[in-house]
């Protein structure tokens, strides 16, 4: 306001002022006066704004009908709560994949969801998401939903579908035949309760979990050797010594938000803080959290338990740890085995620090069994270990054989209702099985998100609501209590959710049962009355409902739960190891996908043209192989090869993965898709197809391979290039990714740099100034910059998803993709460097540098893009002819251009998707990362609006930042000393990409440590 | 009745004495074969417009105009559709587009040296190709000046924002890029070649105007001949503004393509960040242009019978520049390679090894053969005198030199710095559809400008006749 120091005089605007009226000068401090939120036309009389309002509205309705198509802006009749348009809400509800759930903040503009983000409140996400999480804003949108519900194949009503579903359970129940209600793997309680009173009150009724993708070998061998009936979930962040076997807990498994944080928090060494974890990954495919192993062991997938087994010989027999009762310990004592030098090495650090064993998911129960026998060996499930806490995944109890006894139910014809809960069988399993396992029975009913392959095998198809339209809850790992709340109504009018469609049936059926009960809500809500609100307390159970749906979640005191080693159990596992996963010639591994996972969100764009984070491939699974098993087959990448099993045949492209065990043929599960929606019908191959039916549909089994002489163009965002070797004719490009053993870093920092270019035209290098134009000063205000710590990174993906959502990118499609015009605003770069067979991944996420001395805005003709007064390197859209010559003159090619008009066909209501602070960008023009400019902005308004010059450090968020779960990436102010960002910016790690450039990048890159063994011990 | 321009020959007596002194002093090749009067140029010339135009000019302007009308339909198609249609893509941002523009551009430098600097430098010679050069430059600046506008994602802003316009929002365009400053280049380039091909038009275009029997071309003659009547003023005029434009072209020469390789050298993109590149492409502009001028005039000589006039001594002057243009570009190549090495630059050397052994060695090892290897046959008189091996070694110049720009462009931005955007560019049919189309409209123009207008400048040719200039000791005007 008046400052007297800059003029000398005092300013004042009125007598009140002068005078220093207290009530004036109060009133001056609001930036809007008291009534500023009543509604139009409360008062009764016109006011001035109210004026405003309507002469803005004669003008818009006077030239209505001018060039542009109009669309109306009406205020509100009846403001809802908490609503002032243009600002956005935010509402805590949850996510969960399979068992695993987690918390969400999902911010809402004008009524409709328009970005997930984690909640900071919720202990397992702590504020983070994973990118199917971010992604599942786009299946809420998605014109493939908008379904009606179908009897027979055609539209129908809800109301007569429930009607004729009542007739069909009361038909079966007559016959003496039974009824079964198929569910996914989920973490709700009140989910469970409700389906255990379905079960109760339909007639014959059973709920029969099964799940596509489950780690049924975990379950099995907990259930055996532990005595836990369920998945254990171990705590990284206490773990010096990880070993993975297979297993993808930074990847593809569901709970990997929950790893990585963890993981990630002993990955950050400095000179000051040293500790870091040491992370050996044994596996036969390359993995995302393989990519990230500080020593990764190749080894073929058949020779996964002997591998353990002798480790296990190597704990117990060479080091005697004790554990293992008499006839175990003989049973191992047979298993000395010499062919992997570097157990002795592992086992040593194992027992050295506080250790734990993972496994694979798709692994059989054998090698989990193993696992456990390992864990048990080296104390991790000890008190303060990392399996100390005991932390289990709600509902995670093996139903192994209750999918068994349903499947011998099918068989033999004693099944008269089945019904599908938002689950798809009919595509997880070979070809024709649904269809000969389901053929005796008399009424199939689906309820589900998406008419799916299920839907379409089954007379009566209900759409449910998506989770963002519908009420539940979730138990997470911690035993906190999240309920999931709705952000808006229903896109298809009158759609049920899951558990309402539940409730209408048992009603439909007999409405004496669940008497009273009107909506699921309802009865989530009595029922966290009846059994939650007695335990957490206070003042009402309204204050506390209104309470956990503002936090999103409730504590809860987590029950004691013991784990009692048997060892004698684990005998039968042990003994049949060595045959547990087949010793073919050759064998084809099925894993869960990197992107889609199990495919049930195969419909969205944003998942679909995500590159896969170890291939880097868009819009495909591939039968992935290493180069010597391809020159083995006679292929080569692209070739199309039928993969046979006993199952069933799929055709793939061929892609020669660095780091595959020989022998062997990885590809993932989720595409395929023949019932999924518009996008994701017909891309890539269902491998589901090809695993044995059965229960479990991962993992692996022995096939042949023939040649069909076709090729498959593959949409790599990234062709696989390795920082040496032929390629780029043996250049070092050590500038562009740096990294260094911890030990190495410890003793000499300088090395992680060695061999940098000199840097030309750096300030205070040279006597005359390169540039005859005075710099700017960034000194004052602010001057935003970014760090990323490469050895954080695990590039989970969750950042590019975040980006995509926050920022309206386009998705292009794979033709497009081919031309290589993808429109990601943030990428993660793989770099493999060493031997092919062993490669050592760099990870880099790349985007805009924000460069001080930017080379993209010299050349632009018409000043689109120029420098902002604190550091950002603005585009502006408006002005963009398309030249292109800034991208090309981008060093780090982060700057996307609009080739063709992509958001022009999008149908319908997927544009609802879009974020309101961001242009949706058209043809024709240049984009890239803004720094989330919006958010940026949003942040000053505050801080202005509160008398603050400057932003608190931590109050911009950027999208990337703020979903990324290993906090790898920080954003701030780098004028002030005391940011976060200012202080990793000056870390010992950090460094500049391409500094040689003397771009003056904005972003400083931290340099990647692996705590190798050896140099470290 | 005698034409206005062929004054100087009035005199029957003074020019046989001078006929005989050429003929008699034999140390240079004539310029003419036999001994034209100015009236027969007159007459050699005129006669090609005035006469009715054959089948065959109708058949070959159908071919060149549909090619052009096709090149046309795809540039709208491209414009309503964007920039997808073309096989650009993240990293290769500029392909097709701008390496067509900068081979016009190149091109289109032929003619201005002619015109210009061989004029300034008193090489009579150039009498014979310089107007068809001089038009070739005004079209294949048109032809080139299309791809600026249409490489441009949003083309219909582009063609007024790209001009530093006044406006309410004090919006100006960016001074410091080179793109800009191509605006300014190119159309100032344009410009003065036009209005001097113009002005060295006027007194052609009144001798046709005289000579017109045919209203409509009477007219037309009239309004273009601006009111000549050769009077001695008009002839000082003319030749003070003739001078001028000359003074004014010639730095231009050196300027526009200078420019042009701004857009690569003021980069920092290895492979385009080269100090070496102004030279560079000058002297592979000139390459280019002599090579067209060949294509095209040793045709043209043909069809319109002006072997007269346009003699084996004319194709061996152009077949000497062709091969010492050629060897300056070559000469180029090879100090980038040695200049990668020597900077001890990474960066700089990856893209000079890929550029000849990567993934576009192809293209460049097409380029090095059509510019450097293959106009060492001009080493032989023989060769040089032999039109048809010099037209075919001219194909293979435009070839190698679309090339050049093509391996500058392409292979520089397909691999820069962070081999995780590595990419390839592979063209599509709308590429092609437009390049082709660019050589329709550029040939039909050529064979409008052959037809309808004086393709010889007769006033020119006349004034090196022999006996057209003072002499001295019997030596005169031949050279």
């Amino acid at each position: 306001m008046n400052d007297p120091q800059s003029t000398g005089k005092t300013y004042w605007k009125s007598f009140e002022e002068l005078a220093q009226d207290p009530a004036v000068m109060e009133q001056m401090h609001h930036e809007f006066p008291a009534d500023y939120d009543e509604p139009l036309g409360a008062s009764g009389s016109m006011t001035r704004r109210s004026f405003v309002g309507l002469l803005g509205a004669s003008m818009a309705l006077a030239t209505a009908g001018c060039r542009r198509p109009e669309q109306e802006i009406v205020p509100y009749v009846k403001k809802p709560e908490y609503m002032i348009p243009g600002v956005a809400n935010h509402f805590a509800t949850a996510f969960s994949i399979g068992n695993f759930a987690s918390g969400l903040l999902v911010r809402s503009r004008e009524g409709r969801p328009v970005k997930i983000e984690g909640n900071d409140l919720d202990p397992v996400s702590r504020g983070k998401s994973g990118h199917l999480a971010q992604a599942s804003l786009l299946a809420l949108y998605d014109p493939d939903r908008m379904l009606r519900p179908t009897v027979n194949n055609s539209d129908s009503t809800p109301q007569n579908a429930f009607t004729r579903m009542a007739a069909a359970i009361k038909d079966a129940a007559a016959k003496g035949r039974q009824v079964r209600i198929v569910v996914d793997e989920h973490a709700s309680p009140t989910m469970a309760a409700l389906l255990a009173e379905a079960q109760a009150a339909l007639p014959n009724c059973r709920v029969v979990t099964w799940p596509a993708i489950s780690a049924w070998g975990a379950a099995e061998a907990n259930k055996a050797v532990l005595g836990a009936d369920g998945i254990l979930v171990p705590d990284l962040s206490k773990a010096g010594v990880i070993l993975g076997i297979e297993a993808d807990f930074l990847g593809a498994d569901p709970e990997a938000v929950y790893h990585i944080r963890n993981f990630a928090a002993g990955r950050k060494p400095s000179r000051e803080k040293p500790a870091m974890s040491r992370f050996y990954a044994v596996e036969a495919t390359m993995t995302l959290t393989g990519s990230n192993a500080d020593e990764r062991i190749r080894i073929r997938p058949s020779e996964i338990n002997e591998f353990l087994l002798a480790l296990l010989h190597e704990l117990a027999v060479v080091r005697t740890r004790a554990g293992l009762d008499a006839a175990l310990l003989a049973e191992v004592a047979k298993h000395k085995n010499p062919r992997f030098p570097k157990i002795a090495a592992l086992a040593a650090d194992l027992v050295a620090k506080p250790s734990v064993v993972m496994v694979g998911r798709h692994l059989p129960a054998e090698t989990h069994a193993l696992g456990v026998l390992v864990n048990q060996l080296v104390g991790a499930y000890q008190p303060g270990a990392p399996y100390g806490d005991r932390r289990m995944l709600p509902f995670s109890n093996s139903k192994k054989a209750e999918i068994e006894t349903l499947r011998a139910e099918l068989q033999r014809g004693d099944v008269g209702v089945l019904l599908f809960a938002d689950v798809n069988p009919a595509y997880a399993m070979p070809a024709g099985a649904f269809k000969a396992l389901t053929s005796k029975v008399l009424h199939r009913f689906s309820f589900s998100l998406y008419a799916d392959e299920t839907s379409k095998a089954c007379q009566i198809f209900v759409p449910v609501n998506h989770f963002l339209e519908a009420w539940s809850d979730a138990r997470a790992l911690d035993e906190s209590l999240m309920v999931a709340q709705p952000l808006i109504a229903p896109m298809n009018e009158h759609q049920p959710s899951l558990g309402d469609a539940i409730l209408k049936l048992v009603q439909a059926v007999d409405p004496a049962k669940l008497a009273g009960v009107t909506s699921f809500h309802g009865y989530i809500r009595a029922r966290w009355e009846r059994e939650v609100y007695p335990i957490a307390g206070g003042a009402s159970f309204a204050a506390f409902w209104e309470q956990t749906l503002k936090t999103g979640s409730v504590a809860m005191q987590p029950a004691p739960r013991a784990v009692a080693f048997n060892g004698a159990a684990a005998l039968p596992f042990v003994r049949n190891a060595q045959t547990a996963i087949p010793a073919a010639p050759l064998v084809l591994g099925v894993l869960p996908s990197n992107v889609l996972y199990d495919g049930r969100y195969a419909n969205l764009g944003w998942l679909q043209e995500l590159p896969d984070p170890v291939t880097k491939v868009t819009w495909d699974n591939l039968a992935v192989m290493s180069r010597s098993t391809a020159a083995k087959l006679g292929v080569n990448q692209e070739d199309v090869i039928a993969i046979s099993t006993a199952a069933g045949r799929l055709e793939l492209p061929v892609f020669l993965q660095p780091g595959a065990a020989d022998g062997a043929i990885f590809t993932a599960a989720g595409y395929g898709r023949t019932e999924g929606g518009r996008v994701s019908d017909g891309v890539g191959a269902n491998a589901f197809r090809v695993m044995p039916d059965g229960v479990a549909s991962i993992g692996y089994t022995a096939c042949t391979v023939t040649k069909t002489g076709a090729k498959h163009p593959i949409a790599s965002t990234q062709n696989h290039h390795s920082l040496s070797g032929d390629e780029v004719f043996g250049i070092d490009r050590s500038d562009i990714v740096k990294e260094g053993t911890l030990a190495a870093f410890l003793k000499n920092p300088e090395s992680l740099f060695a061999g940098e270019l000199p840097v030309v035209g750096a300030p205070g290098q040279h006597d005359t100034p390169l540039s005859i134009m005075p710099e700017h000063d960034y000194s004052k205000g602010h001057r935003w910059g970014m760090s990323i710590d490469a050895s954080a990174c695990v590039g989970c993906n969750a950042c590019v998803v975040a980006c995509v959502s926050e920022n309206n990118i386009p998705m292009v499609g794979k033709e497009q993709v081919l031309r290589g015009r993808e429109m990601h605003w943030l990428r993660i770069d793989r770099y493999y460097a060493g031997d092919e067979d062993a490669p050592g991944t760099l990870l880099q996420p790349m985007l805009c540098q924000h460069c001080e001395n930017a080379p993209c805005e010299n050349v632009c003709p018409v000043a689109a893009t120029t420098h902002s007064p604190e550091g950002l390197n603005e585009m502006t859209y408006n002005r963009c002819v398309g030249t292109r010559y800034c991208s090309n003159n981008c060093p780090y090619k982060v700057r996307r251009f609009n080739f063709l008009a992509y958001h022009e066909d999008e149908r319908e209501p997927v544009t609802m998707v879009f974020n309101p602070d961001v242009t949706v960008r058209m043809r024709g023009v240049m984009e890239k990362c803004t720094f989330c400019v919006q958010r940026i902005n949003e942040a000053k308004f505050h801080a202005k609006n509160e008398g603050r010059a400057l932003v608190d450090d931590g109050e911009v968020v950027t999208a990337c930042q703020q979903a990324c779960p290993a906090d790898a990436i920080v954003f701030g102010n780098t004028n002030d000393p005391a940011s976060a960002v200012s202080k990793l910016r000056a870390s010992e790690r950090g460094y500049h990409v391409l500094r040689e450039l003397n771009v003056r990048p904005s972003i400083t890159y931290l340099a990647k440590i692996r705590n190798t063994h050896g140099e470290n011990a | 009745m005698s034409t206005p321009t062929d004054r100087p020959l009035r005199d029957p007596w003074a020019r046989a004495e001078v006929a005989a002194a050429t003929i008699e002093s034999g140390h240079r090749e004539p310029l003419f074969i036999g001994m034209p009067t100015a009236g027969e140029v007159t007459e050699k010339v005129s006669n090609v417009v005035e006469r009715k135009p054959s089948k065959a000019f109708f058949l070959a302007l159908t071919i060149t105009s549909s090619i052009a009308g096709w090149g046309v339909l795809t540039i709208l198609y491209t414009i309503v559709t964007g920039i997808g249609v073309w096989g650009n893509n993240q990293p290769v941002g500029w392909a097709w587009d701008i390496t067509n523009f900068v081979f016009w551009i190149g091109i289109g430098h032929a003619g201005t040296l002619i015109s210009a600097i061989l004029f300034l430098f008193r090489q009579n010679w150039r009498t014979a190709i310089n107007r068809a050069a001089e038009a070739m430059t005004i079209f294949a600046v048109m032809c080139a000046l299309i791809f600026p506008i249409i490489h441009t994602g949003r083309p219909w802003v582009a063609v007024y924002w790209l001009l530093p316009l006044p406006n309410q929002m004090e919006m100006w365009v960016n001074f410091r890029s080179p793109l800009l400053w191509d605006v300014f280049a190119v159309s100032t380039y344009f410009t003065v070649s036009l209005m001097f091909w113009f002005v060295g038009l006027v007194p052609d275009l009144a001798t046709l105007r005289n000579r017109a029997t045919k209203k409509i071309s009477k007219i037309v003659f009239t309004v273009l001949s601006l009111g000549w009547t050769g009077a001695n003023r008009h002839w000082h005029r003319y030749e003070k503004a003739y001078l001028i434009l000359a003074g004014l072209s010639t730095p231009l020469v050196l300027s526009v393509h200078t420019i042009v390789s701004f857009d690569f050298a003021v980069s920092i993109i290895p492979g385009w960040h080269t100090t070496i590149f102004p030279p560079y492409f000058v002297a592979g502009a000139i390459f280019s242009g002599f090579a067209m001028v060949l294509t095209l005039m040793i045709i043209a000589r043909k069809l319109l019978g002006l072997e007269q006039f346009l003699t084996l001594k004319h194709i061996e002057n152009m077949n000497k520049i062709l091969m010492a243009t050629g060897m300056m570009v070559g000469y180029a190549y090879g100090v980038e390679f040695f200049i990668a090495w020597y900077s001890g630059n990474p960066f700089e050397r990856f893209i000079f090894i890929n550029r000849a052994f990567g993934p576009y060695a192809w293209a460049y090892w097409t380029m090095v053969t059509c510019n450097v290897f293959i106009p060492q046959l001009f080493w032989f008189k023989k060769i040089r005198r032999n039109l048809a091996i010099t037209w075919v070694i001219s194909i293979f110049v435009n070839i190698g030199m679309w090339f050049e720009r093509f391996v500058i462009i392409a292979t520089s931005l397909h691999r820069d710095f962070l081999p995780s955007s590595w990419g390839y560019f592979t063209p599509t049919w709308i590429d092609v559809s437009i390049f082709a189309g660019t050589v329709g409209i550029f040939l039909t123009l050529f064979l409008l400008f052959a037809k309808y207008l004086p393709v010889l400048a007769m006033a020119e040719v006349k004034s090196i006749l022999p006996g057209a200039q003072p002499t001295h000791n019997g030596h005169g005007g031949t050279h």
